[in-house]
């Protein structure tokens, strides 16, 4: 009973930032458990909103201690690895084990933090890409082509982000969990083009994008809308060349169509955030 | 919730209250902030060390020592002088407060009504 009662009350603790969860978080846990009652088997509401809100409130007072610099490559860092990964998720299903190599080299450097190391591999990586649209450049048997713009900015744009943070005085980039991981694990094991998977994808696309909000709102923290506007950027792009090429469906035009709100909704929301929290402070 | 004045919160009023006796757990803050609010402030843990934390960055309290009882760590805060005189200044100040309304209340409820 108790047991389980732990692990959830644990879970709910991750909306805790990792310093004060090693710090306070057994503590908390041993308060929450003295507090249940003896067969008690779930958290109960009041408990969970508490701490769901204090663990929101924690990252907002922490986040408005951050430097700007901070929380600019904080969120620009998070951006890149989503894009890094779905990238790696999509090289997981293609037959050029050269190039698997290459893209999640990438991506794990991106992972940990080798600002250099991922900004080689990924500018390795978009100009691989982009040979069928640079005819002068030789053409390696081991890498993939693509003819469309769109395709090539989903390998380039990764690699003008981690320009950018590798420029001098950019702070430097935090290691990030292994977890992460699983995304391209998960995209590479199911047929996300097909359906009803390609849906599903849209969905939770969706659904994440606007938890991220909420969460960047209610934390007062614009890492998290900084990072998904990053992640958008690409499908923006393909949504801009499919346009062009010819009128699409009205689904793709309305998923399209509510991406581009999104992002920018999530930039005047980072933009409100980092000002309100100026004006605290 | 009710906010007894600009800078002490009614929760972190009676949490501390609840360490003016000595240095208490968090369970144990809970237990005797709920008795000395005759039930009213049921802290929630996400409440409790959310102004726990505010308070110790303020100076009003501090953590003492810890412990390990059935398995389970316990860490006792105390309160810190500026912390004593913060609260003592707080009760004052609502004492105060409280007499304006009820002098006047009181002679409000002998005065006939004119009609």
């Amino acid at each position: 009973m108790s047991g389980q009662l732990r692990r959830r009350y644990q879970r709910l603790l991750f909306t805790y930032p990792t310093n004060y969860r090693a710090a306070h978080g057994e503590e908390i846990l041993s308060t929450l458990l003295e507090a249940a009652r003896p067969t008690q088997r779930w958290p109960s509401l009041r408990e969970s909103t508490s701490l769901l809100l204090g663990g929101l409130r924690l990252r907002a007072r922490q986040s408005a201690k951050e430097s700007p610099t901070r929380l600019w490559t904080d969120g620009l860092h998070l951006g890149v690895l989503l894009v890094v990964l779905v990238n790696l998720g999509h090289a997981l299903q293609m037959q050029f084990p050269l190039w698997i190599v290459l893209v999640a080299v990438g991506a794990l450097a991106v992972l940990r933090g080798w600002g250099r190391t991922a900004l080689a591999a990924t500018a390795i990586a978009a100009l691989a890409v982009a040979r069928p649209l640079l005819p002068h450049i030789g053409l390696p048997w081991w890498l993939p082509g693509y003819g469309d713009w769109s395709a090539v900015g989903r390998y380039l744009w990764p690699a003008v982000v981690l320009a950018v943070l590798a420029w001098p005085g950019v702070a430097r980039l935090r290691p990030r969990s292994w977890w992460w991981l699983l995304l391209p694990a998960a995209q590479a094991a199911l047929p996300l083009t097909e359906q009803p998977w390609s849906l599903v994808k849209a969905g939770a696309e969706m659904g994440l994008l606007l938890a991220v909000l909420v969460v960047a709102a209610g934390a007062l923290d614009p890492r998290p809308a900084i990072a998904a506007a990053v992640y958008l950027v690409p499908g923006l792009l393909y949504a801009a060349e499919s346009i062009a090429e010819g009128p699409p469906s009205t689904l793709a035009l309305g998923y399209w169509m509510a991406l581009a709100v999104l992002t920018a909704t999530l930039a005047a929301t980072a933009w409100r955030i980092r000002r309100q929290q100026l004006t605290q402070h | 919730m009710v906010r007894v004045s600009s800078s002490i919160s009614e929760p972190s009023y009676f949490i501390l209250a609840a360490l003016l006796d000595g240095p208490l757990h968090g369970y144990g803050i809970i237990k005797q902030a709920a008795k000395l609010s005759d039930g009213r402030v049921r802290l929630a843990a996400g409440t409790l060390y959310g102004a726990l934390d505010r308070l110790a960055e303020q100076g009003l309290v501090l953590a003492d020592h810890q412990e390990v009882v059935e398995g389970r760590t316990r860490r006792y805060y105390r309160l810190t002088d500026p912390g004593v005189h913060a609260l003592q200044g707080e009760a004052a100040r609502m004492e105060q407060a409280a007499r304006v309304v009820t002098r006047r209340s009181g002679s409000a409820a002998t005065t006939p009504r004119l009609a």
